[in-house]
């Protein structure tokens, strides 16, 4: 492949990504960043929590998504009666046609390329804990065997930050198996205006699929070889390293607030959430912009805060606001003091 | 999609690609593209453009600051002109260093690179593309290339100058407005305020009592209006000016007697001369010419010291030689040249006779040395001394002498050529009298002149005699305050608060102090074993005793009074009867060593407390001149009865009855009792 190939490349990738996009965008009005950042996972091959109250279309979106990716897709509402097996599947008993029985394998709603994990904190540990091999490692074992999951594999997960009764918090492993946390935001009048003409209306929209796993693989290949300088990936890791109380360039929310600091996963993830970024912006290179813009949703379900910072009601966005205000990225200003001698 | 890990452009083949050398920045750029690398280094070179500009003007406003504090301490004299300039070249330097330094420090990594990116939003392509393109080809990925290829084409479009705009900073208004208050700190005048807590000149002035003021300045009133010469009348007025400032308490103690010596110093020059030596050559001069007929009038009037009149006869006895008509005879001519011959040889022989005498005194004098060397006795030792003493004394006659020859050389000379003329011709000879006669007057002129020198001299050893028997401080006022009580009462203008004319009571004390200070003598009595019996009762009536500095410098024992008042004449009285025990009469005094030796005690005298009977009826002399004082002076005129005493003062003064020590205290008596205007 030459240059120009990789430009055509690259154009129609991103050709195909905007369409993408459009075509959300006909079930979603608004939400921009978090359809960006969804698209980005899927890129990325992460997977995606998102947190919002009920009713800003979380779940809509992960359905909108699924229709546009020729992909399996299905959908596990979590409850505290779920039980693991609910998730993975089970063996059963299985009456042969030509007589005989045995055992079965059942494959739960966790084998398909895109699984929704609605109110995934309403589920117990024990149950959410049945997805950390499947995100991780994208394969499932039930006893002694162990089926692989297909690819592209992506959970997207829902929780509702507000009722807290009942619910299990998700524990910080099964957190940090999450490549972006997005929080979805309330829509503005004008989205609210055109969320009302599209569900209250006797028009259904129906979803074309646009993107096929081949492509999608294809393309979560390529965003993996933009190139990153030696000083954008430094500052990938000064920015992470800033987010320990104990790191050497920790502001002081940092210091007083944060009970642990965000694993080295935060710093794949940001990472590859700005190649992304970048290759979605049509350039060959990460840039430090691309890295800032990643920093939030890759990290702020990565840092964990202290009682103190629980009870004075800090947010990890603002630890990590913080970070990223006191971490330069070494480019000088010329009307600026520190040009970075 | 495969992972591209080997470009399909040779990157070390491309045009866009060449070494770099010579980078002043740390980086390395080996095979970076020129496109971008022109424009990063383009924008780095601004950027310590920039930055230099920075540090200078922050650094010019510090110096600014420093040369303010420098102009500031050199305004309140803190440091000097040339520590000044030596600062500000030192600050200026330090300026252009500053600046210097931040324009060559290198600047980080990529910084060109990465304002470009930021100012052209390039999202970091420059720097990236540059680091790619430090990396081997094997190692740089496809999108590497692509990163570099695109960085290039967005480098085209790269403007430095926008991106890297030189800027004059804000710490360049600062800069500007600390020169100008340097230069205004520079150009203000700091008026140095004269202190005006200068202290005044502190003197202690030195004080005398007005009378003697008074008097000192009626001595000099009559010293100048007495005909006497520019130079006499000079030397007053001077010391006139010192008085006034004495009064005025102008000057202080050093101040007079610095002046006081400058003034005598004055007085001495050219009185090598001793007058009375003069006045002894010419009497004998006169005695020559008495014996010559034409003559005698002139020698009678020099022998007698007139010699105003001997020139005016001198002058005559010239005319009378010039006249034909009247010529004397030659015996009378004879005689005439005799006497002058003589006259001309008296200095001369005067002369030989002194170093006869000294020559012989002299070897007497060694004669007896080495006798008394032999014989070691007292008697001789004392011969010996007294010897000696009478060498040195003519040697001092022998020294006037050879001045006073030299004063009368031009007479000497005169009358010797008028004798060999008289020989020959009259006229010549009259001539050679005549120029005598102007001799002798110039003479008169200079002993009239030495005269009222002596005078002033005297007067000025007064004053300071005056002047160290005057204590400083309140030691000097009390003295003060005494000497006024005692010249009043001694005019006779308080009376005393009894108005009884003993000498008792308080009156009596105060005035005995005033006496204490005017006498002083007795103290010194207590030398001899008499004066001593007498010191030892006064000492019980008064128990006070001081040493003072007396005239001549001489320390001398001050015993105040008490109230009789006893011991201030006895010591007079008893030399005054000392001198008469050789006399006529019987004299009442006794012998002096009459306890004998210090060692050898005579055990047969008796010490015996001897004082005058106060009868009511007058008591001894002293007592009536003192009552006198005291009560004034009545009957008659003060100032005849003044003149009365003083004259007798002074006549023992001048027999030198009076000892020396003494005789200021004598004439300071007098002058304190001296009549004043209306008395």
């Amino acid at each position: 492949m030459d240059i120009e190939t990789l430009r055509t490349e690259l154009s129609a990738c991103r050709q195909r990504i905007e369409a993408l996009r459009e075509e959300i965008a006909k079930s979603i009005v608004g939400q921009r960043e978090i359809v960006d950042g969804v698209i980005t996972c899927m890129l990325a091959g992460g997977h995606t929590l998102l947190e919002g109250v009920p009713g800003l279309g979380k779940t809509r979106l992960v359905r909108a998504l699924a229709s546009t990716l020729s992909l399996s897709f299905s959908r596990i509402q979590f409850t505290p009666d779920l039980m693991p097996a609910d998730i993975l599947g089970t063996t059963v008993i299985d009456d042969k046609v030509g007589g005989g029985k045995s055992f079965e394998f059942r494959n739960g709603p966790i084998f398909a390329n895109i699984v929704l994990a609605d109110e995934v904190n309403r589920a117990t540990p024990k149950t959410q804990s049945a997805l950390l091999e499947a995100m991780q490692e994208h394969r499932v074992t039930v006893g002694t065997r162990t089926h692989v999951l297909g690819e592209p594999f992506l959970v997207l997960a829902t929780q509702n930050p507000l009722e807290m009764e009942g619910t299990y918090p998700l524990p910080e492993a099964q957190l940090d198996r999450f490549f972006f946390k997005l929080r979805v935001p309330f829509p503005g009048h004008d989205d609210l205006h055109r969320i009302l003409d599209l569900t209250t209306g006797a028009d259904e929209v129906l979803l074309e699929a646009i993107l096929d796993r081949e492509k999608i693989c294809a393309m979560q290949q390529l965003v993996r070889q933009v190139a990153v300088s030696r000083a954008v990936q430094d500052y990938v890791i000064r920015l992470l390293t800033a987010t320990h109380a104990d790191g050497p360039n920790a502001p002081d929310i940092c210091k007083r607030f944060v009970r642990y600091g965000s694993s080295p996963r935060g710093a794949q993830a940001m990472l590859l959430a700005a190649k992304i970024r970048a290759f979605l912006d049509g350039r060959f290179s990460v840039a430090f912009d691309d890295v800032r813009a990643s920093a939030h949703p890759a990290l702020r379900h990565r840092v964990l805060l202290n009682f103190e910072g629980e009870a004075e009601g800090i947010q990890t966005d603002q630890v990590i606001t913080a970070v990223l205000e006191g971490i330069a990225d070494d480019a000088p200003r010329a009307d600026s003091r520190s040009e970075g001698s | 999609m495969p992972v591209v890990n080997s470009p399909d452009v040779p990157l070390e083949s491309a045009t866009y690609l060449r070494p770099c050398h010579g980078d002043r920045t740390r980086m390395s750029m080996a095979g970076a593209p020129v496109e971008i690398l022109d424009r990063v280094r383009s924008a780095e070179r601004r950027l310590r453009t920039v930055r230099a500009i920075r540090v200078g003007a922050w650094a010019l406003c510090a110096a600014w600051s420093f040369a303010i504090a420098l102009v500031a301490l050199r305004k309140f004299h803190g440091i000097g002109e040339r520590g000044v300039r030596q600062g500000l070249a030192g600050l200026a330097a330090a300026v252009v260093a500053a600046t210097l330094v931040a324009y060559v420090w290198p600047v980080a990594r990529f910084a060109g690179a990465r304002v470009l990116d930021r100012f052209h939003g390039f999202h970091d392509r420059l720097a990236s593309a540059l680091e790619f393109s430090e990396m081997s080809s094997a190692t740089r990925t496809l999108f590497m290339v692509a990163a570099i290829d695109d960085a290039i084409s967005l480098a085209r479009t790269a403007q430095p100058p926008r991106a890297v705009p030189l800027r004059v900073p804000r710490a360049f208004g600062l800069a500007l407005l600390l020169a100008g208050c340097c230069l205004w700190l520079s150009r203000l005048e700091i008026r140095e305020r004269v202190s005006s807590t200068v202290e005044p000149h502190m003197i202690d002035p030195f004080e005398l009592a007005p009378d003697d003021i008074d008097e000192v300045r009626e001595f000099l009133e009559r010293a100048k209006s007495n005909g006497a010469g520019e130079e006499v009348k000079t030397a007053a007025v001077e010391i006139e000016r010192l008085v006034d400032d004495i009064a005025a308490h102008r000057i202080d103690r050093t101040e007079t007697f610095r002046r006081i010596e400058g003034l005598d110093r004055k007085l001495s020059e050219g009185r090598d001369v001793d007058p009375q030596v003069v006045a002894r050559i010419l009497e004998r001069i006169g005695h020559e010419l008495e014996k010559a007929e034409l003559s005698r009038r002139a020698g009678e009037a020099l022998a007698k010291s007139r010699l105003d009149e001997a020139a005016d006869e001198l002058r005559r006895l010239s005319a009378h030689l010039r006249r034909p008509s009247d010529r004397p005879s030659s015996a009378s001519i004879e005689r005439l040249r005799g006497a002058l011959e003589k006259a001309a040889a008296q200095v001369a022989q005067r002369r030989q006779e002194l170093d006869e005498q000294r020559r012989r005194v002299a070897d007497d004098l060694l004669k007896r040395r080495a006798s008394a060397a032999d014989a070691g006795e007292e008697g001789e030792h004392s011969l010996v001394d007294r010897q000696q003493r009478e060498l040195e004394r003519l040697d001092r006659d022998i020294a006037a002498e050879s001045e006073a020859e030299r004063s009368l050389e031009q007479l000497d000379r005169e009358l010797e050529q008028a004798a060999a003329d008289l020989a020959k011709d009259l006229g010549i000879s009259a001539d050679e009298i005549g120029r005598s006669a102007e001799d002798v007057h110039r003479v008169a002129g200079e002993q009239m002149t030495r005269r009222e020198k002596e005078e002033l001299r005297d007067k000025l050893r007064e004053l300071r005699d005056l002047a160290r028997q005057q204590p400083n401080g309140a030691d000097g006022q009390r003295r003060l305050v005494q000497v006024r009580q005692f010249g009043r009462s001694a005019r006779g203008e308080s009376g005393g608060p009894s108005g009884s004319d003993g000498v008792g009571g308080s009156e009596g004390s105060a005035q005995d102090r005033a006496m204490g200070e005017a006498d002083g003598a007795p103290g010194a009595a207590g030398e001899s074993p008499q004066r001593n019996a007498q010191g030892g009762a006064e000492g019980a009536a008064t128990g006070g005793e001081t040493w003072i500095l007396g005239p001549n410098g001489e320390k001398v024992l001050m015993l105040s009074k008490g109230p009789q008042g006893q011991g201030q004449s006895p010591p007079g009285a008893e030399g005054e009867s000392g001198q008469a025990m050789g006399g006529r009469t019987w004299g009442n005094g006794h012998d002096p060593n009459i306890r004998g030796k210090a060692t050898q005690l005579k055990a047969t005298t008796v010490d015996t407390d001897v004082s005058g009977a106060d009868t009511g009826q007058g008591g001894s002399r002293r007592q009536v001149i003192h009552g006198a004082a005291q009560r004034g002076f009545v009957s008659r005129a003060y100032k005849n009865v003044f003149r009365e005493y003083e004259t007798v003062a002074e006549v023992s003064l001048a027999k030198e009855e009076i000892p020396g020590g003494y005789r200021f205290f004598v004439k300071r008596y007098f002058q304190l009792i001296r009549p004043r205007d209306g008395q």
